[in-house]
């Protein structure tokens, strides 16, 4: 008896709760694919995208680019230069992308241009501590099954020179940095309501993706804390109604960032949303409203 | 892949020569196949063989299949039985997972005596809530679902509790490593009045309460230090009072409960105020369910059962901490979370067979009267620098989701003896949920048995099941933190679609060969797509849920021999699990219990009156989770090609026991069980993670290496059982 509880005692201690395990198969070379189509401007991203285990091979990496990269509207070719299509598109149009490259399959990905968010009133008002109550009204139809994603603009002026914070200098006609932020995921946040407001947790995300329940009977109301440390500071809205393909994309990079327990398989996986078949990425479409400046 | 297919292709082939061949050898012997059929209403549910039913996917097991095989932590276990099973995921190692022909967990109907059960669970998923030692037997469906049943999605696990005995006193005790037992039956009045109670309640608390008691007093602690207590129990009774031949009562309580605190008290050093921090844990959760059943018989044709019932789910969690810094501030916060599910409900079930035509109808109601409650409450209070903060919405448990739900149903089923050798069961079950929104659905349920010859039958069913709650989730464990809802105006019911059919057979004597093949679909079914790790918002829940569609489809295999002494039996199953869920991902996707392939080996021998042996090894491919699988140039992002795209090491594990029997000197029966679950100790992944390789920077081979985490080693148990 006494001798089985060694044993026992042994193989306890043996144990060992640490089994690697190879992740060598799990995926090959694909082609990543972005694309964020507007009614003014296109822009598109593709990228070589290597499994994040096993061989590199760096060099292919850098220096790849796309055999074809086919994008139409409707069915006519658009020309795309240096990732951009500065030409007019069709609100209803539908955008398809193809592409290919040397040892990686092709990859297509479609999306139709959604049409620009129909405001029906803007609203700005001055309260207490040098805060600016924001209101955008929408009818009611406009909210259910759609998204809309929010933008503020910040144009500081001090000792004569102008900042603006963050994407575009002076407005947002130039969209080249939209398609962009499809990858950064530290600067799409879902929330940003009274809540954060009165825990003085006020953030300044470059685009904020609103939630359907975010709008109360067709209006969306949030806060700006003005900022005195500049001569004079002026604001713009803008509101921008994303695809579904955006919108499933934009929250599933958000989710990604920081639900560990999901990698472990604990809640549910629900970061790993594309469209392009073949490979990955998104192919989406947006329209935007923009406010006049206001807050100066 | 290949070696599959020639396999599965192999023993469909042998399966199906073997019953031609039987078929052509044997001699017809209709009139005992037609009286073998009816009388599976009379006999013993226990010993009908499985091919004499008209139903798929129907597996019964009786107390003595339940008691018999090895026990973790010395405790039989229902639900850990039913994970062996073929077409059933078992989920996290050593939980209480039952993921039936592709489902979510929460998508079984557990009935006690025939009242619905929202919480198995003790300890997080250690153990199950059905004490084996009342259980008189259990009928597991995995597909084929009479009309009768309805609910849930996926299985129906009918459990019953023995009636007393009526002639005389007799019981159990059992000790256990981490819990003991006690069983006592008997009668009130002879032949008339009987009760059978049993208790088991973990013990541990009863020692590790004084210890930390002392532990605290040997390092000086006074007011302060460590205290708290775990433990389980579970209660059950039953009354049954027969009237006559024909009528018979029967009243049943149980009450199953789980209690954790955990409380710590010290001193701080900081600056020359005096300080300190507290911390105050209490989790409370459990089941009740109270019941009366009436049996009566009004003819020899017509049987009757009438059931009112009250069941019970709750939990409660609380936690306080306090940070007292002397002068210099404090900070006080609370959270507070209760839910529960209550129903009050009545069955109303008869059985009528008339005599000569070849019909056997079942027909009845039931209807429930529901209530789901949720509240929440949080409270930070910061006292800085002459300033006061609140945060939250106090503790009053102001958040609040609560609805009252009215589900009701009626079913008529008729199992039809149509020819001596056919037996086709029709039903139809129309169900109706009435909460913000009305939903109702009705439930077509087909079930056909053709018996080749005495020993072969082959089946096919088809089902269509409705449920009306949800599971709110944030995390796949059995957590206290979890809660039920209805379905509402902003979450639909659940519907699964399900066929099945296939061969059952006993080629040779004490043989058995069962082959089954399901298609499953499932739709409406809600997944968690928000950021909260325990608690996701009661206000708006549905919103924080997605729905989707799942699909399954498989074959399982059971091929047993069976004779008094022993048995052996091999179940395998291989199988496919999907989801789609449009928000998460584009495609139909492999769930995270898609195991492909599942083994069970199950051997026990009698030694002798003595000595038993009984040894079970299981193997399945791992279970799945989510990895980066890619990443771009110039970007640090990781990117999934799909969810649940990386299967873990595959599980496998032996688990042995020996039952060693004996006589007291006073001439009671005793039992010592040994078992040993894990017997190699073989590490089984149960999470995993991707990470940096330590050994590898950045030598461009790539750097990121996948590593599981078994948490569970071998685990040697002792019981003692003393029969009286």
């Amino acid at each position: 008896m006494k001798r089985l509880y060694h044993i026992l005692l042994l193989a306890l201690t043996a144990a060992s709760c640490e089994i690697p395990f190879s992740l060598e198969d799990n995926a090959s070379p694909c082609i990543y694919l972005q694309c964020m189509a507007g009614v003014d401007s296109t822009s598109i991203d593709i990228r070589y995208a290597r499994p994040a285990v096993g061989q590199r091979e760096q060099e292919k990496e850098a220096t790849w680019t796309p055999d074809f990269l086919e994008v139409s509207a409707g069915g006519r070719p658009l020309a795309i230069v240096g990732g951009k299509y500065y030409g007019h598109l069709e609100e209803g149009e539908k955008i398809s992308v193809r592409a290919g490259g040397e040892g990686l399959k092709d990859v297509t990905a479609e999306t139709v241009i959604v049409p620009a968010p129909k405001v029906k009133g803007f609203d700005v008002q001055h309260l207490p501590d040098s805060i600016m109550k924001v209101k955008i009204s929408l009818d009611r139809e406009d909210v259910p099954g759609k998204h809309y994603a929010l933008q503020i603009i910040r144009e500081d002026t001090w000792d004569s020179f102008v900042y603006t914070s963050f994407l575009s200098p002076v407005s947002f006609i130039n969209l080249d940095e939209v398609g962009s932020f499809l990858s950064d995921q530290s600067k799409v946040q879902v929330y940003m309501n009274d809540g954060l407001l009165s825990l003085k947790q006020f953030r300044e995300d470059l685009v904020t993706l609103l939630e359907e329940d975010s709008w109360k009977n067709g209006e969306y109301s949030f806060y700006i804390p003005m900022d005195l440390n500049y001569d004079q500071s002026r604001y713009r809205v803008v509101l921008m109604r994303v695809s579904d393909e955006f919108y499933h994309y934009a929250r599933s990079i958000y989710r990604g960032g920081f639900d560990f327990l999901s990698n472990m398989g604990m809640t549910p996986a629900n970061f790993c949303w594309s469209n392009v078949k073949g490979g990955l990425g998104c192919v989406a479409s947006f329209s935007s409203w923009s406010s006049e400046w206001f807050g100066d | 892949m290949k070696h599959n297919t020639i396999l599965r292709v192999l023993a469909l082939a042998v399966s199906i020569l073997a019953s031609v061949a039987h078929v052509a050898a044997q001699e017809w012997d209709y009139d005992s196949a037609w009286e073998d059929t009816l009388q599976t209403s009379r006999v013993s549910a226990v010993k009908e063989k499985i091919r004499n039913t008209t139903q798929t996917g129907l597996m019964r097991l009786d107390s003595r299949k339940l008691n018999a095989g090895y026990a973790v932590f010395g405790t039989p276990d229902v639900i850990k039985t039913l994970q062996l099973m073929p077409g059933v995921a078992a989920g996290s190692e050593l939980m209480s997972g039952l993921y039936v022909h592709g489902g979510d967990g929460y998508d079984n109907l557990f009935l006690l005596d025939g009242v619905p059960l929202y919480n198995i669970s003790h300890f997080g998923g250690l153990f199950s809530s059905f004490n084996t030692d009342v259980i008189d037997n259990l009928d597991f469906y995995k597909s084929g679902f009479p009309a009768r049943f309805g609910g849930k999605l996926s299985s129906v696990v009918d459990v019953q509790t023995r009636e007393g005995n009526m002639q005389k006193w007799s019981g159990s005790a059992s000790i256990g490593l981490i819990d003991g037992r006690l069983q006592v039956e008997g009668p009130l009045v002879k032949g008339k009045t009987s009760i059978n109670v049993a208790l088991r309640r973990t013990w541990l608390d009863l020692i590790t309460t004084p210890i930390i008691k002392y532990a605290n007093i040997v390092y000086k602690m006074g007011d302060n230090g460590f205290g708290g207590h775990s433990f389980m129990q579970d209660f059950n009774a039953g009354l049954t009072h027969r009237f006559s031949e024909r009528s018979k009562l029967n009243l049943r309580f149980f009450s199953g409960k789980d209690d954790l605190a955990f409380d710590y008290k010290d001193n701080l050093d900081f600056e020359d105020d005096p300080s300190w921090f507290s911390l105050d844990t209490n989790v409370g959760w459990g089941s009740t369910t109270a019941s009366a059943t009436w049996d009566y018989e009004f003819s020899k044709g017509l049987t009757s059962k009438l059931l009112a019932y009250w069941t019970q789910s709750k939990s409660d969690i609380a936690y306080k901490m306090i940070v007292d810094l002397g002068e210099s501030g404090s900070m006080d916060m609370h959270d507070e979370n209760i839910s529960y599910v209550r129903d009050l409900g009545v069955n109303y079930d008869f059985v009528w067979t008339p005599q000569g035509d070849g019909h056997r109808v079942r027909y009845g109601a039931t209807g429930q009267l529901h209530r789901f409650h949720s509240s929440r409450g949080f409270s930070l209070t910061n006292k800085f620098g002459g300033m006061e903060t609140t945060e939250g919405e106090g503790i009053s448990l102001p958040e609040k989701q609560s609805y009252p739900g009215l589900e009701a149903a009626a079913y008529l089923e008729d199992e039809w003896f149509l020819r001596y050798n056919i037996t086709l069961n029709t039903g139809l079950r129309v169900s109706a949920f009435n909460t913000d929104k009305f939903y109702s659905s009705i439930e077509p349920r087909v079930a056909l048995k053709w018996l080749l010859a005495r020993d072969y039958s082959l089946k096919a069913s088809y089902t269509r099941m409705t449920q009306y709650v949800h599971l709110v989730s944030a995390i796949y464990m059995d957590l206290p933190s979890n809660c039920w809802m209805p379905s509402t105006a902003g979450a639909a019911p659940m519907y699964s679609d399900q066929i099945a059919g296939g061969l059952y057979s006993t080629p040779w004597k004490d043989v058995t060969l069962n082959i089954e093949g399901w298609f499953k679909t499932m739709d409406g079914i809600l997944a968690y797509n928000g950021s909260n790790m325990f608690y996701p918002p009661l206000t708006g829940w549905e919103q924080t849920f997605v729905s989707g569609k799942g699909k399954s489809y498989g074959l399982e295999a059971e091929l047993s021999w069976n004779v008094d002494r022993g048995s052996l039996a091999a179940y395998y199953t291989l199988s496919r699990n999907l989801r789609k869920f449009d928000e998460f991902y584009q495609f139909w996707y492999r769930d995270r219990n898609d195991n492909k392939h599942k083994l069970n080996l199950v051997a026990s021998w009698k030694v002798s009156d003595k000595l038993d042996f009984f040894a079970n090894w299981n193997y399945h491919s791992g279970n799945r989770v989510t990895f980066p699988t890619h990443v771009t140039e110039g970007s640090d992002n990781f990117l999934y090609d799909a969810p649940y795209n990386t299967k873990m090491p595959d599980y496998h594990r032996l688990d042995l026991g020996a039952n060693f029997n004996g006589h007291t000197r006073k001439g009671r029966d005793y039992t010592i069980n040994l078992s040993v679950y894990n017997a190699y100790n073989h590490a089984n992944a149960a999470i995993a993670t991707f990470d940096t390789d330590d050994n590898d920077n950045y030598s461009g081979t790539g750097y990121y290496v996948g590593t599981a985490y078994g948490l569970v080693p071998i685990l040697p148990t002792l019981s003692y059982t003393l029969h009286f």
